[in-house]
Formats: structure tokens, sequence, C-alpha cells
């Protein structure tokens, strides 16, 4: 069932209702029975890996709390064998067979991928190793704990919540309140909006270069490589928004995903802003235990042999982040790439400085923020075509003809697909939902001051669902990342 | 506030018929042509009666009237055909039982869309289609700003609309057949000689579309045997290089149907013709619907003599 669908729209009506209609103590598992017919509509049978991992981490959590010394390490590893070993079976198997050529009378199962495995086991391994650390009590409430793996709004595509958000929310189920309500189905239009009226309009051009880009010119591919960065933000910030604003709705605060990543100024930034959720999990549970930036007590530039250790510190983290997205080199080179721009940023800082100094950047601050925004985002779009692309041939085939764009070719993008109506349109668009992004974080005053009257809030609203129902393509399209 | 914009929007979209693009008007009318039961005169018999159903490809491809001229001579009689292509539409099942009860049902029927790819929807399954239910208005902004902008190049906004009316007029009196005039940037509504896509695979067979599975295809052939209707299995049509020639026969295809006799597969599984014959990259100029709908006409007649299953 996706976001963007009549069948959900309903399904969300029915839960609304009756989750508010009920006494508190039941509507836990009112919720918890809804979020397992959710996930239910995608497969039956997969929701027994669902309810697997529950119940090995809820029985993971007590046992670690109560045992002593080396003990507990031995229940938070076995718990992460078990989390990691049913990902790796479902995701990672085929892959690592056929990458390692190990032999073929070494028979692995292709299983359809369970949807948003890798979300869902990432939040419950936080959840042991949050026990295992102290951070949050064992969760004794096998009801709480099933809702916190299983929450429809998040479960198949984040955010990725830890335990010392969601748990003590979840055992304090919220009265209705309305002005959640309009608060939630305001964040969740805004998330549909760009789902709907953006990211599967320009899925249309994406796809139909991405499916054979030796057909186009280089300024065409640098359009639908354009393109897909804004895809991919407008599908998953918009799923992100939709979580956000239906559990607002129900009563929750979920964790904030995305804090406009296209105005960042550095890749570091960028993945200070991008997936939020993602990185702090890979900071906090891979980052940090490996030593961080303060390798061995010392901080990076100390000496070669600590800035070496966190330069191996940022290639695990970013080479494993490409893994969780997909088990394909694709996605491995997506994160190594990003990698390699962290630490090619941190190498060339001072020279960049002292560049910055003579150029005269330095005295118009703004105008270098700007150029700054201008080559990250460069940056992140050519490592997007690595993410977007079906294989590493079509990758490099797709890079090497960026290198010769050209604006003979651009015609072309009124019939890659789209009318050249729906193509003016997009091309509007897209300033357009990253402007009132822009507005949404920094509003001036007077914004401010006419977003408190009514009369000025109510037809904006009324605008923002007009604009879904005259312009949101509703095809089915599913989000991007639901096949993490 | 939603509800009164709702009413705003319906009243405009109402009174303003002919603000909506040619090819949105053209389905409307041909909605409203079959409702009112007023595809084939009186005078003609079921007997001599053709409808062919199809998407945009057809409702731009076959021409009724050399389609009619072209068989004729190999039958007795003549026949009379109807273009119900329609754009964006991939069912029939619907319109031929609605034919069947406004009794303007035609005993042959020519078919070109892949029924098995696109089988219908229930109406949750279909949100295009509930959006377009609860806000049938839904194209109205759209079809404001290119009304509004392609009003100035038809001598102005009221003898643009009046052009729609007409357009109407057109397209019934030539049974249906519509050229997308609107939708054409080239001159002379004529692709050039060299014109080529990204997206051509002119080293790609199509894979042939015709398998009778599905519930489309059930139902249709369970209406072939209530009605005795006959079914053409005819080659829809692309631009010379997007694809690679079809066989000249889709015996695959024919394979497939041998078991239902209702249904005839008379040549390849598409024609290519070269781009001069297109007004845009998907549809056929006039000149090209001619060709495309004298070819047809050839094949039929070709399977009249092979099959015996010809039009009378």
């Amino acid at each position: 069932m996706l976001f963007n669908t009549t069948p959900f729209a309903l399904f969300f009506l029915v839960v609304v209702a009756i989750h508010f209609a009920l006494p508190a103590r039941f509507r836990g598992w009112f919720l918890l029975a809804a979020s397992y017919y959710f996930y239910m509509c995608w497969s039956i049978p997969y929701i027994g890996i669902i309810v697997a991992i529950t119940l090995i981490d809820f029985v993971a959590g007590i046992a670690i709390e109560n045992a002593r010394g080396g003990t507990r390490r031995a229940y938070l590893a076995a718990s992460i064998c078990c989390n990691f070993g049913l990902l790796f079976a479902f995701k990672y198997a085929v892959f690592f067979t056929e990458t390692l050529r190990l032999p073929a009378t070494l028979h692995v199962p292709q299983w359809v991928l369970p949807v948003g495995i890798s979300f869902h086991t990432f939040q419950a391994v936080s959840y042991t190793f949050d026990v295992y650390r102290g951070k949050v009590p064992a969760e004794r409430n096998l009801g709480v704990y099933a809702l916190y793996v299983a929450f429809f709004p998040q479960m198949v595509a984040g955010p990725i919540e830890r335990p010392g958000n969601l748990i003590p929310q979840l055992h304090r189920p919220a009265p209705f309140n309305s002005a959640r309500l309009i608060s939630g189905l305001r964040t969740a239009l805004w998330g549909l909006i760009k789902k709907t009226v953006v990211a599967d309009l320009a899925a249309t051009v994406v796809n139909s270069v991405y499916r054979n880009p030796a057909g186009y010119s280089g300024a065409m591919l640098w359009l639908a490589a354009g393109l897909f960065s804004v895809q991919i933000y407008c599908d998953f910030s918009g799923y992100s928004d939709i979580a956000v604003g239906t559990a607002r709705i129900l009563g929750y605060d979920l964790t904030i995903n995305f804090r406009q990543p296209y105005f960042a100024r550095s890749t570091a930034e960028f993945w200070r802003r991008w997936h939020i959720s993602l990185s702090t999990w890979f900071r906090d549970y891979v980052y940090i235990p490996l030593g961080g930036k303060h390798v061995g007590g010392k901080h990076v530039g100390g000496n070669h042999g600590t800035a070496w250790r966190w330069c191996i510190n940022i290639a695990v983290v970013f080479l494993l982040s490409g893994l969780w997205h997909g088990a394909s080199l694709t996605f491995v080179a997506w994160g190594a790439l990003h990698g390699a721009y962290i630490l090619f940023g941190a190498w060339t800082r001072p020279l960049r400085t002292r560049l910055a100094a003579q150029c005269g950047l330095g005295e118009f601050p703004r105008i270098h923020a700007k150029v700054q925004i201008v080559v990250t985002n460069l940056l992140v779009t050519v490592a997007w075509v690595f993410f977007r692309a079906p294989d590493m041939t079509a990758a490099f085939t797709m890079l090497q003809r960026l290198m010769a764009p050209g604006f003979s070719g651009l015609a072309e993008a009124f019939t890659a697909g789209l009318p050249q109506f729906e193509m003016s349109f997009l091309l509007l668009a897209v300033p357009a939902v990253f402007g009132v992004e822009y507005l949404r974080q920094n509003p001036p005053l007077g914004l401010a001051t006419a977003w408190e009257r009514r009369g000025f809030r109510w037809p904006v609203y009324a605008a923002a669902v007009y604009t879904v129902v005259f312009f949101g393509v509703f095809n089915r399209m599913e989000f991007i990342y639901f096949q993490f | 506030m939603l509800a009164v914009l709702w009413l705003g929007f319906y009243v405009a979209w109402r009174n303003l018929p002919y603000v909506r693009s040619g090819a949105e008007t053209v389905y409307a009318a041909k909605e409203a042509q079959e409702r009112e039961g007023r595809l084939f005169p009186a005078s003609v018999p079921p007997s001599r009666r053709v409808v062919v159903f199809g998407n945009s490809k057809v409702l731009t491809g076959f021409v009724p009237a050399v389609f009619d001229a072209a068989v004729f001579d190999t039958s007795a009689g003549g026949v009379f055909s109807v273009n119900m292509g329609k754009p964006d539409e991939a069912h029939f099942a619907k319109d031929i039982e609605f034919l069947a009860r406004s009794h303007q049902l035609p005993s042959r029927i020519l078919l070109t869309l892949p029924w098995s790819k696109t089988t219908p929807k229930p109406l949750l399954g279909d949100d295009a289609s509930v959006v377009g239910r609860l806000f049938p208005f839904k194209r109205l902004p759209r079809d404001l700003i290119l009304f509004s902008a392609l009003a100035p190049r038809h001598g102005g906004f009221l003898n643009f609309y009046r052009f729609g009316e007409t357009t109407v007029g057109q397209m019934e009196h030539d049974r249906g057949w519509y050229f997308i005039e609107g939708q054409s940037h080239y001159a002379g509504a004529r692709l050039p000689d060299d014109f080529h896509l990204g997206s051509d695979r002119p080293n790609a067979v199509d894979d042939p579309a015709f398998v009778p599975a599905g519930a489309e295809f059930e139902q249709l052939n369970m209406l072939a045997e209530r009605y005795q209707l006959h079914f053409y299995l005819v080659p829809s049509y692309h631009r010379t290089g997007e694809l690679a020639p079809s066989p000249l026969f889709a015996s695959t295809v024919a394979e497939r149907m041998k078991g239902y006799p209702r249904f005839t597969v008379p040549g390849p599984n598409y024609f290519l013709f070269p781009p001069r014959y297109f007004s845009d990259p998907v549809h056929l100029n006039p000149q090209g619907a001619r060709l495309y709908t004298q070819e047809l006409a050839r094949l039929i007649a070709t399977g009249a003599t092979l099959t015996g299953q010809g039009l009378p």
C-alpha cells in the first residue's frame, strides 16, 4: 500500500477514526494490528520476518539488561548476528556469491527482497545497541516494542527511529489534537506535492534517458542527471514528509529526515542534511565506535597514523552506506565516491580557503556560499549517476557523454517522454518547490506574520490541495527508497 | 473553501467544453455519440458495420472513408466503418457492451491494443480514475493555459473556441477520424526524414502483444460468442527506425489465437512508416493515415482470401 494511493487514504482515515475512538490503553495494540495489516498488503509471509526481528531483539534487550560483563556483549553480538544475518540472506547473499564468484555448486536461494528490510533492521539494531550502552532501558512491554519496529508510517522507508525518541511516545498515546491534525496534514500534503507533482513527472524523463543514455546528447544527459537529483529528493523527502505528517496526526513525532540538502555548501554538510536518520545511525553505531575523527585519543592531523585511520573510518562508513542502499556495485561506487569527496574536501580545505581569498571571494561571503552550493550540487549530481544507472557500464557511458555537453540537444527535452506542457510545467515546478522549501525554513518576517492569519493560510492550503489534483501524477509509481 | 472552489471549477468546466485539448474534446464527443446511439445510420445493417477500437494512434490513423472505399471492391454491398479510437484508451469490452445495449453493434471489430498488458483495474486500484471521477475538471487549468497560449495563433479566443466546436463537427463527419494538429510542431505537420528519438530501438522487434489471457480478453471472447462478433487483431504502426521491422505475418500471435475462431490475426504485429508520414513522433499525419488505412484494408482483404473470415 503506497502513501500516494486511494487505498492508503481510506486505510489512514479508518485508522485515525478508530485510533482516537478507542480508549488510550488499546490504541497501541490497534496501531500494531494496523501496521501489520499495512505490511501484509505487500506480502503476508514476510510479516514473519518482522515478527522474528521483534522477538529476537525484545528478548535480547531484556537479556542484555539483566546480564553482566562479557555475557552482555555476547547477547548483543547474538542479536546483531540474527538481524544482519536475515538482512544478508535476503539482500546480499546473491550479490556476494556473484561478485566473489563463489562456485555454482553453492546454491543460494533468490528470495524477493522484503520491503523496507534495511530500515526496520537498522531500527531494531539501534535498540539493542542503545540498551547495551545503557542509553535506554530494555522494553518490557512486547506490544510497545513490536510497534516500535513496525509503526506503519515509517516502517518501510524510515525515518529510522531511535528507541529514545519513539518508545517513550508509544507508552503515552496522545489525545486527539486539532493543531497536530492541521500541522500533520500540512506536512503530508507538502510531501504529496513533492512526490506526485514533481518526482513522478521527472521520473518519466529520467527513465526515458537512462534506458538508453547512448541515444541522447550530453546536454540532455545533464538535464536527466539534474532531474534525477530533483526526483530522488522529492520522492524520498516527500515520503518522509508524509510519514512525519501521518504520524503527527496520530500523536507521534518522528525524526526530521531532511534539512534542505541541496543548499549544503560541502558534501560533508550535505550528509548532515540528507537522510539524517541514516547518516546519524552510521555516525553513532559505526563511525564513532571505529574511533571517528579522534582516533586513539588524538585528533586527526596530529600525525599520519591517525589521519590514515580517519580515512579508513570514512571509507568504511561510506562503503557500508552505499551497500546499505542496495546489493550492487553501482551503490558501492556511489558510496565510495561520496567518501572520496569527503576525504578530498578535508585534504584540500586549506588550499581552497587560500584560493577563495586570492579570488576575492572572502570579501563576498554570500557569493562564496552560492559558489560552494553550486559545486556541491554538481558533485552530488555526478554521484547520483551511479545510484540511478542500472549497471556500471551504463554509469560510465553516461559520465563519458556528460563530458561533452553542448546545448544543441536540449530540444530533445520536449520529446523525452513528457508532452510539451508537462515538461515546461516541470521546469517551472522544480525552482518553485525549492523556493517553498527555502521559505518554510527561512520565512521572511512579513510572510511569518501573514501566515498567522487564517485568511492567508487557508487559501494557501486550498491551492496546495488543487495543485495535487490538477498536476499530480496518479499512476502508482513506487517510492525509490522502498527497494531498500 | 475547497467545496466552493470545487463548484466553481465544475461550473467552468461544464460551460467551456471547447477549451479542452482537441483530443479530449473528441473523446468526450465520441462518448456522447455512443451514449446517444449516433454511431451508425439506421439504414446500415449490422452485417455491414465495422468498428475499429484503439488509442490515439487509431484515432489519428484510421480514416473510415478510405477504408470503406478500399474494401468495397472486394466485397458485395460494401462496409460502413467507424473510428472509435480514443486517446489513452486500452479497454473496449465495456464499449462493446454499451453498443449492444443501444442496438449499435457491428459485426466486425478491428483491435490494435494489447489487452493482456493492460488489464482493467477495479476502481480503488486506479487512482487516476478515482481522481478523475472526484474532480472531472482535473485538466481544466492545463487546458486553459494551452488554450490561452494557442488562441492568438488561431484568430483570438472566440475564434479558437469556435474552432474547437467545428473540430468536433468535422470529426463526426469523418466518422471518428481526427488529426491531432495541435500536437505537431513541424512544418507541414510532417517530421523530417532523418527524425529519430533517443528512445528509438531500431534493432529490437517489439514483443507480440496479443495473448489470449486476462480479464479483458475473457470478456471480449464472451461478447464475441454472445453477439456473434468477429475480431481482427490488426497491426498498429511506428516510425521507421523506432523499432526493427516486424515479421510479415504475426505467426506467433496467430498460433496463440488458434483456439479462438472469432479472432483473426491477418498481418504483422506493426507497420513501419517513414517519418514524413508522421505529424509528431507518435501519430500519423493525414497522408500517413490514408496509407495506414489502405494497408489495413489490404490486410483484411487478404485475410478474407486466406481464412475465409474476411469482410462480407
